[in-house]
């Protein structure tokens, strides 16, 4: 700032009354609090309001000057400081004359930027710029000259002096204050008295009202967990604070409506947009318990008229949207709350969280996270003779809490009754397009109300119409045009044009086309004779080879559909299946045909060495239409709960899935696919009928080899494979075994494709070390019911940096539709979970013959007439671009103390560690009643990593109901045949082993000092090097004493919040070491050999 | 009937005759028809059992009807 333009700086106008106030002052709890909370926030200028008013016309700026003087001086609260004296804040007192008004002349006179860049400029500094309370008053402003009449005073005060009453004071004042010196027209009012501290400030409680109310708390608060809308972005483990704000208005008549309906519920406007807004946090995060806070003003006890100081308290409103109620119904229970609450208000807020506990988790605000304000103010502005005064939009300085939701309403406004809405959020955890998003649902919401207040939240309409046809645009994959043909005709046709090419190969044979064609014709004539035809099951219980690839083209040519039956199964499920799909006929081996008999089906035995029938000519024509339409397939999916059911799929949905693998990889005809799944699993379709619809060379990997990576790799290599398709657990398998011999083998690998399972990052990395960019992954979602993979994510070599604990499965394939869409049927909200459905092309006829299974399971379309949708009981949320983040399974949910909980959130957390290879997260009850969460880790060796490390790790990560309480090492994790987790193989957990941190006595001086501090403080006998502040039973209050105390000990500074990053003994211990050895590495040398000789 | 605690649900089924539940008291999306009146999800899906017997989309049985290419293996539903 040029020196020039600082004009004046000049002390105020001295005012009476100075010398009664006592020479020291206790700060009241609401000024304690502000201070406190303040200190801790660490946000710079998170707790300072600034007023800025924009003044026209002839402005007399020593009156000015004098009446804000006169001001400060009068009001003891705008000069009331503090000074920390270690032992806890006490008030400084500042003489009357403290205060000056600086004058800047910011006229743009010449400079070539856009005209206010430089008053923007400085309102947004001053208004973050910290206020030294122990120096100068709560209070600084400055006038702003910007142009030949126009100025803009910019007033700056903490909070520990002000609030919205206190404005209202502030503008009367100023406007009796400057009319009596510029001779207006109140120039024969007399000067009001001193205005002193008063006896109390609204809180002051009675104890034994504190005592009830503190057991009123206590009580209806108990169990609360945080509340939270689901974060665009992982919570820091401790808040920064830094915020941006949104704004919307709710036009006039939606609030007269909202108005009526409060008198008529005997609530106040503020109950009813306390309802609203929980209600629309209800749906956004699926709780039905909702805690917000809210302020309420203490200026209600007599005495406070006039006076400036901060006469807010803060209720915590715990909202209980359950049972689904009308929002009428809603206003009720929140009238009910509220009135409780208030109730009980001799609690101050600071004084519940220190008796509650709630300050211990430094990535939250305490108790509540959200703030819901109704703020009604007598006057915009202050009236100034000659003048015209308008109030600027107050600038961001931060988001005290995850959000804050301020109706604002202005008595004197011109349009009284509309309501201004400002949405202040913390930019750590929101985009702003969400923000934006929320405002939308919120202004539709209270328009719905307000002219509906019966319908039931879960009726509520919040998405607007344009933001659903959003979702359902980013839900639809490419359109893809295709003929409408069956499988077997897109094969036949393929055979027609490449009839001499390799079709199959295994370890006994290799078959052209036009012999492949040839043999499942034979087959398929047989099949006719015993009645196949369109919608007949045919088993197939084949070990793989060629035959097994014949047997299935035999089907589709009969115009049945293969009922696949892994020969590898247990009886008791081959019976089952049998029993249940009723195949006309299974196709299996000679040497199996008495088995196949025993399970209750007619065994058709089948061989290439020994054809099973006189050669027939090809005669299609006999035999009856097979319409895309028909069954191709039915597939027992591997539930891992209840029975299994058997998916019947279509030729429809199977098309236009080949089609799709086929733009998706390029197989050229020639090139070859390894097939290697088990019978049973639909990636069959990926690795034998998209080859053969398209020139492609099926290499068949021999039963019983599929698990042997080694196996996988030598044929991958000798068959020159170039598409391989993996469970992620199989392909780390496949990683670990690859040499560089077989990364040079592999030349002709194009791409991989990962499914079945949540992809991790740490296999992106390493494939990508491997291979670099020459073979690409694909991260591929899907289920049976939706003919295989329904997304696909491509990966590239930063996702472990942009995925920290899964890969995306990316966006729609070709012709299908996916969609999250929250338990009231309504696409949820970008970012926001919901479960995953899926529709279009891909989608299954059914579950066959089980038509209340199907009915359950593929539900209305709620956009598209007369379509469905298949729940896949998957959870899933969209990102701004499209792409879909996978959750886990719905069933995955698990309530351990009453608290709904993911595991699959658990798992990633555990993975985001770099020393954890695998995880998974179970339930385990340890006794009737005690369920308790267990971790199971794999970790890598080579990173020397406990599972101690992990468990401190996982502190800032996962919510407290969320930690688990048992943390077992495992080799290697249960897993399935398919590669998947067995979650019913997990062990039980062996407590004596796995016991958790011992007591360890501190260790060194440093260590012993710390802990003898806080021992002394917290009351208690002894704490190890690992024992927590917060669980020994400290809260904020006492960590800023510990602080100071540690100050004192080791003679350095320290942040206040030092205990909230480093909460055990060790921690703290280490910080401090680390901030001496920064103090003496800023010191001269001449300085420290000063130090050193002392 | 309206919804309640008890009747949550309503059997609808579309044009191809196909079958599902919704819950009763919202909007029944285009080309649904509702079938009785709003009664315990249990009840809806017994009653589905019964009534939905041949499980091939409306427009695929008529084409197969009208080619007369049903064989006589191919099992009810």
């Amino acid at each position: 700032m040029p020196s020039n333009e600082l004009m004046s700086a000049g002390p105020g106008t001295p005012a009476d009354g100075t010398d009664r106030l006592p020479a020291r002052l206790r700060l009241t709890p609401a000024q304690e609090q502000m201070w406190l909370a303040d200190q801790l926030n660490p946000q710079r200028g998170g707790y300072l309001i600034p007023l800025h008013l924009r003044i026209t016309g002839d402005l007399d700026a020593e009156a000015l000057r004098g009446a804000l003087g006169e001001i400060v001086a009068r009001h003891v609260a705008l000069r009331t400081g503090v000074r920390d004296d270690g032992n806890g804040p006490v008030a400084v007192l500042h003489p009357a004359d403290a205060f000056t008004l600086v004058i800047r002349d910011l006229r743009e006179a010449g400079e070539a930027r856009a005209p206010g860049t430089r008053v923007e400029e400085f309102l947004s500094d001053d208004a973050r710029a910290p206020l030294d309370l122990t120096a100068g008053p709560p209070v600084r402003a400055s006038l702003l000259r910007i142009a030949e009449a126009e100025h803009v005073l910019c007033l700056t005060v903490h909070h520990m002096a002000f609030d919205g009453g206190s404005r209202d004071v502030l503008y009367r004042e100023l406007q009796n204050g400057y009319s009596v010196r510029v001779g207006g027209t109140d120039a024969d009012r007399a000067v009001p008295p001193g205005v002193d501290r008063p006896a109390h400030d609204g809180l002051t409680p009675d104890e034994d009202d504190t005592a009830a109310d503190l057991a009123y708390w206590r009580e209806s608060l108990a169990g609360l967990t945080p509340f939270e809308l689901p974060t665009d972005r992982a919570r820091p483990p401790r808040r920064a604070g830094a915020g941006a704000q949104h704004r919307f208005t709710v036009p006039q008549d939606v609030v007269t409506r909202l108005t009526a309906l409060a008198r008529r519920r005997g609530a106040t406007p503020h109950m009813v947009l306390v309802a609203a807004c929980q209600a629309l946090l209800s749906r956004w995060s699926g709780r039905t318990d909702v805690t917000v806070g809210s302020t309420y003003s203490t200026r209600d006890r007599p005495g406070l008229d006039g006076v400036m100081g901060p006469f807010v308290n803060m209720l915590v409103l715990r909202g209980d949207t359950s049972a689904n109620p009308s929002f009428e119904e809603l206003v009720g229970r929140v009238r009910e709350v509220a009135l409780d609450a208030y109730e009980a208000r001799s609690v101050a807020f600071g004084d519940l969280v220190r008796e509650l506990g709630g300050d211990r988790d430094p990535s939250r605000t305490p108790l509540f996270q959200i703030l819901v304000d109704h703020v009604v103010r007598e006057r915009s502005a202050p009236d100034l003779p000659g003048l015209t005064v308008t109030e600027l939009p107050d600038p961001c300085v931060g988001s005290k809490y995850d959000l804050s939701i301020s109706f604002q309403q202005v008595r004197d406004s011109q349009v009284r009754d509309s309501l201004d809405v400002e949405l202040t959020w913390d930019t750590a955890l929101y985009e702003e397009t969400t923000v934006r998003r929320l405002a939308g649902h919120l202004s539709a919401l209270l328009a719905q109300v307000a002219r509906q207040p019966r319908t039931r939240l879960a009726d509520l309409v919040l998405i607007g119409e344009d933001e659903r046809r959003q979702a359902l645009a980013l839900g639809t994959g490419p359109t893809a045009a295709h003929p409408d043909v069956c499988l077997h005709e897109l094969f036949e046709a393929q055979a027609a044009r490449t009839p001499r090419t390799a079709a199959v190969v295994d370890d006994v044979r290799e078959l052209s086309y036009a012999e492949l064609d040839a043999e499942a014709e034979r087959l398929a004539a047989v099949l006719a004779r015993h009645g196949v035809g369109p919608e007949v099951p045919v088993g197939i219980m084949l070990s793989r080879s060629a035959e097994l690839v014949v047997a299935v083209l035999g089907v589709l040519k009969a115009g049945g559909a293969y009922l696949p039956i892994d020969p590898a199964a247990p009886e008791h499920r081959i019976e089952h299946i049998v029993g249940e799909a009723r195949p006309v006929v299974c196709i299996t081996e000679p040497r199996r045909a008495e088995r196949v008999r025993r399970a209750g089906a007619e065994p058709l035995a089948f061989s290439l060495d020994e054809p099973c029938g006189p050669p027939e000519p090809p005669t299609p024509s006999r035999r009856a239409r097979v319409r895309p339409g028909n069954l191709c397939a039915l597939y027992y999916t591997s539930g891992s709960t209840g029975r299994p059911k058997a998916v019947a799929c279509t030729h429809r949905g199977w098309v236009n899935y080949v089609h799709w693998m086929q733009r998706q990889h390029a197989l050229a005809p020639g090139e070859t696919v390894l097939h290697k799944c088990p019978a049973g699993f639909d990636v069959m379709v990926a690795e034998v009928l998209w080859p053969l619809c398209f020139g492609g060379r099926v290499a068949v990997l021999a039963e019983g080899l599929n698990t042997d990576a080694r196996a996988v790799i030598d044929a991958a290599v000798r068959y020159e494979a170039v598409q391989m398709q993996f469970v992620p657990t199989a392909l780390d398998l496949f990683l670990d075994e690859l040499t560089d011999d077989d990364v040079a083998g592999l030349n002709r690998l194009r791409s991989i494709a990962s499914g079945g399972e949540t992809l991790l990052p740490g296999s992106v990395r390493r494939l990508h070390a491997r291979f670099g960019t020459r073979v690409r992954l694909d991260n591929n979602w899907g289920t049976t019911e939706t003919s295989v993979d329904s997304t696909v994510y491509s990966c590239t070599g930063d996702d472990a940096d942009r995925h920290p604990s899964a890969v995306s499965i990316g966006l729609p394939v070709d012709n299908h539709e996916v969609l999250v869409l929250d338990e009231h049927g309504e696409p949820a909200p970008l970012g926001t979970p919901g479960e995953i459905h899926v529709g279009g092309q891909g989608l299954a006829r059914g579950y066959h013959g089980d038509p209340a299974r199907t009915a359950e399971r593929f539900v209305p379309h709620p956009f598209r007439a007369g379509d469905r949708l298949y729940r896949t009981g998957d959870q899933g949320r969209v990102g701004p671009d499209g792409s879909i983040e996978f959750l886990g399974r719905s069933d995955l949910q698990v309530k351990i103390r009453g608290v709904r909980l993911e595991l699959g959130e658990v798992e990633a957390a555990l993975r985001a560690h770099p020393a954890v290879l695998d995880a998974a997260a179970a339930t385990w009850t340890a006794g009737a009643g005690d369920t308790r969460l267990v971790a199971y880790l794999v970790l890598d060796p080579a990173a020397g990593a406990s599972t101690a490390e992990v468990r401190s790790f996982l502190t800032s990560r996962l919510m407290g109901s969320a930690m688990p309480s048992v943390l077992v090492a495992l080799d290697a994790l249960p897993r399935l045949s398919n590669g998947k987790l067995d979650r019913h193989a997990l062990p039980e957990p062996d407590l004596d082993a796995a016991r958790d941190l011992e007591y360890v006595a501190p260790r060194g001086e440093a260590e012993s000092a710390v802990a003898e501090i806080w021992a002394e403080l917290l009351g208690t006998s002894a704490l190890g090097a690992h024992d927590n502040f917060f669980a020994a039973g400290g809260h904020s209050l006492l960590a800023t004493r510990a602080v100071n105390r540690m100050r004192e000990a080791f003679g350095v500074s320290l942040p206040l919040s030092l205990i909230f990053e480093a909460p055990t003994v060790a921690l703290a211990t280490a910080a401090v070491e680390q901030a001496v050895s920064d103090e003496i590495s800023a010191l001269s040398d001449e300085e420290v050999l000063r130090l050193m000789h002392e | 009937m309206p919804q309640t605690r008890a009747n949550p649900y309503l059997v609808v089924v579309n044009d191809e005759e196909q079958y599902s539940i919704w819950p009763a008291g919202r909007r029944i999306p285009d080309g649904w028809r509702a079938e009785g009146d709003a009664r315990p999800k249990e009840e809806c899906l017994r009653h589905i059992e019964e009534v939905w017997t041949d499980m091939r989309p409306r427009s695929l049985r008529d084409a197969m009807d009208a080619a007369e290419d049903v064989p006589r293996n191919a099992p009810g539903r």
